[in-house]
């Protein structure tokens, strides 16, 4: 059981520009911890494909009349402090995975980005290097990912509770003793503030003091 | 005369004649002049026209009206057989019903789903092939980098499967 606590209006109201006051990130309820989201942005410009695919599975599709999402799948692999993994969308076991089309593509992007920070967004169980919808999560750089995965996105939000789903008891096969269940997920509206430019914002007051 | 008729034949002269008056009465007019040239119409000065110019003075035609209802109620009869006296049908039933999104309340489709799959797109044939899919090249277009949410929970109180 699970209490259904956001939805995308919530969501586009804790990211509207008129900057309304935080909602609780957390609840406990009977054992239950619910967070209010993870928020991906996706390299739409370097990965063009994969970016579709991700907003079509987030938004939730239908081929054959089967309707597809994020919706209601688990994270099936944890890795503790390494990686999370998800986006099994037919056998959700981390067994399966699907796309639009139905078929594995091959990412159209021209550049490959490293895994050189935590927090990057990464497609994954590659297959003759092609993908479906599986992904995992980075929780430290992982170069050793950069032959086989390829990167479309990063964590914007949720980075606390990202690390505390990688904690959770794991089998010897890494699969997570607790469900970790994705209750909802779209595609947000307004997209969040960028974050302020350290050096940016260094430049700008020795500029100012200059004149 | 009449009454040297038999009974059925004088039924059948009643039914007539009573479908002749049902239609005298439903508005049967005979051929004016203005139904070829609206010319010739008469002018209606101080109201609207209350029958549309040309054609049939119902605001939709009754003949076809009535056949489409009976098809329609035909189809009612056949879908009724059909779904309800084989197992076969009452599976096709259940797809069908789950095509239409009786089934899954908590499955909130996105407005290109809702329209397809809603009641004015009611189109079998296309369902039952390759539903045309959401382009999002436009939204990457605007915003080449989009976000995408998702909530998740730890720990649903499931048992956990062995």
């Amino acid at each position: 059981m699970y209490r259904h606590v956001c939805s995308r209006a919530t969501h586009d109201m804790l990211s509207s520009p008129a900057g309304l006051p935080l909602l609780p990130t957390h609840d406990i309820l009977l054992g239950i911890s619910i967070h209010l989201g993870l928020v991906f942005r996706l390299y739409g410009d370097v990965q063009p494909q994969a970016a579709k695919e991700f907003l079509a599975a987030a938004d939730g599709f239908i081929r054959r009349n089967i309707y597809y999402s994020f919706r209601h799948t688990f994270f099936h692999r944890v890795v503790a402090d390494v990686s999370v993994h998800g986006g099994d969308l037919t056998a959700r076991d981390g067994t399966g995975g699907t796309t639009v089309a139905g078929a594995p593509y091959k990412p159209d992007g021209k550049v490959r980005l490293r895994h050189d920070q935590p927090f990057l967004l990464s497609l994954d169980a590659p297959r003759r290097g092609k993908y479906t919808s599986r992904f995992l999560v980075t929780l430290k750089p992982a170069p050793e990912l950069d032959d086989d995965h390829v990167v479309i996105g990063e964590l914007v939000s949720g980075h606390e509770f990202l690390r505390e789903m990688s904690k959770v008891p794991v089998d010897e096969f890494f699969k997570p003793q607790v469900n970790i269940t994705i209750v909802d997920c779209g595609i947000k509206t307004f997209s969040s503030k960028p974050k302020p430019d350290p050096a940016a914002s260094a430049d700008k007051p020795a500029a100012e003091s200059k004149a | 005369m009449f009454r040297a008729l038999t009974r059925s034949k004088r039924a059948l002269c009643y039914a007539g004649a009573a479908t002749l008056a049902m239609g005298l009465a439903a508005g049967f007019r005979g051929a004016r002049a203005e139904d070829t040239d609206p010319s010739k119409a008469p002018v209606r000065r101080g109201i609207a026209p209350q029958t549309p110019p040309t054609g049939t003075p119902f605001l939709v035609d009754p003949v076809a009206w009535t056949n489409e209802f009976l098809e329609n109620r035909i189809d009612d009869v056949k879908w009724m057989f059909r779904t309800r006296f084989t197992e076969e049908g009452r599976r096709e039933r259940e797809e069908i019903l789950k095509i239409k999104g009786n089934i899954r309340p908590d499955i909130r489709l996105n407005d290109h789903y809702r329209r397809v799959y809603s009641d004015e797109f009611n189109d079998f044939e296309l369902l039952s092939q390759d539903v045309p899919q959401f382009d999002y090249t436009p939204l990457l277009l605007s915003n080449n980098r989009p976000e995408i949410y998702l909530d998740v929970t730890i720990g649903d109180g499931k048992p956990q499967r062995t």
